[in-house]
């Protein structure tokens, strides 16, 4: 059976993982977005 | 003969004009010259993100290890294996065939480019096991995020756990791959090159072949980030709207439409894992589907650019419609 429980019926460490990586993905996204244009000092590491 | 089918021939022979008139100007220019980064990884990591001239290696450093297996190919051999992977992934051959004229696939295999065998690898991942198949788009998305930056969220809103979970973990292993193989001084370099390419390629003209709205707007000699902001709320409202009412090559259509225009840069090749959603739309004729898909199928900027935001509104459009066969499977479409 496929599981596609919406996001609030599962548990919270899934919930957890979940929004971890999400907000790592995206925040990776917005930040190489950001080197990408510019809008940050060009430091000498992450 | 249908109407969708009138519509089909006029834009394949259309695209076709405008390759044949793109080769006869650029030949042999040009000819194979993204194919010669491939190269580029299989000497030294260090220093592989500095110099290039024209086309620095702006890949992330997990593209590093499948770029060296893809590079011990002849040139010829890479363009057969694209198309022939592309051909096989794609059920639908009519589908397959016909996006083979498209102007992105003709821009793709005459500079090098890597997005039609991504393309095949995103339409491959559809016929596995979810996870599996989640696995194969978080490495794809890992070698070119561009593509794929609306991929978790689409899953997310289809509630697609296990997909989800394999394409963190495709994603994940991806990673731990290139860092176990190089370390992490590469990713610092390749930080430099991607802040070094806005100045070196895209201000240096580049851009004006660019089919994103912010690409655009840099060749246009506009602020990018309004259009950024522009992109990614049209691609973001596409997404959470039409997301769970698309299948197969249509969702993969969606995904990489609506990841496109929110990415600073794209081209015409970056657009090949949409062309087979655009021929199913040409193909079925409702006018308001088939026109856009129609100007992402010829492919240049400004045409691409206004198709795939039009196609993301009909998508969004759909979406609340709920879902009522606007947007076909592709099974069913041909």
């Amino acid at each position: 059976m496929v599981d596609d429980r919406p996001f609030r019926e599962l548990p919270m460490p899934l919930k957890a993982l979940i929004v971890a990586f999400l907000l790592a993905f995206y925040g990776a996204f917005f930040y190489l977005s950001a080197v990408f244009y510019g809008w940050l000092p060009p430091p000498n590491g992450f | 003969m249908t109407k969708g089918a009138a519509l089909t021939i006029g834009v394949v022979l259309t695209a076709t004009a405008l390759n044949l008139i793109v080769l006869a100007n650029d030949f042999p220019r040009y000819l194979g010259v993204d194919f010669d980064v491939f190269a580029r990884a299989v000497g030294p990591v260090t220093g592989l993100y500095s110099g290039g001239g024209y086309t620095p290696f702006i890949y992330p450093p997990t593209a590093i290890l499948p770029f060296r297996a893809i590079a011990a190919l002849p040139y010829p051999a890479f363009i057969l294996l694209s198309a022939a992977a592309f051909l096989s992934a794609v059920p639908d051959k009519k589908v397959a065939g016909l996006s083979l004229l498209s102007h992105s696939a003709f821009k793709g295999l005459y500079l090098g480019q890597i997005p039609m065998l991504l393309a095949a690898g995103m339409f491959a991942a559809l016929r596995l096991a979810p996870f599996a198949g989640g696995m194969i788009w978080g490495a794809i998305a890992a070698i070119k995020p561009q593509l794929m930056i609306f991929a978790p969220f689409a899953l997310l809103v289809r509630r697609d756990w296990p997909m989800f979970w394999g394409m963190v973990a495709g994603a994940a292993c991806s990673i731990a791959l290139a860092v176990a193989a190089f370390g992490l001084a590469p990713w610092l370099e390749w930080k430099a090159a991607i802040a070094a390419f806005t100045e070196d390629k895209l201000l240096a003209g580049a851009a004006v072949k660019a089919i994103t709205p912010a690409g655009i707007a840099a060749a246009w000699g506009y602020e990018p980030p309004p259009m950024l902001v522009i992109g990614g709320m049209v691609a973001a409202i596409s997404v959470a709207l039409a997301a769970r009412h698309v299948e197969d090559e249509m969702l993969v259509g969606l995904i990489v439409a609506a990841s496109l225009v929110a990415s600073p840069y794209g081209y015409a090749h970056d657009m090949m894992a949409i062309i087979p959603a655009c021929v199913v739309l040409m193909l079925r004729g409702r006018w308001a589907f088939a026109i856009p898909a129609a100007m992402i199928f010829v492919g240049t900027p400004l045409l691409a650019m206004s198709g795939l935001l039009w196609l993301l509104l009909m998508f969004a459009w759909q979406g609340v419609d709920g879902g009522r066969q606007a947007v076909p499977r592709v099974a069913d479409a041909t």
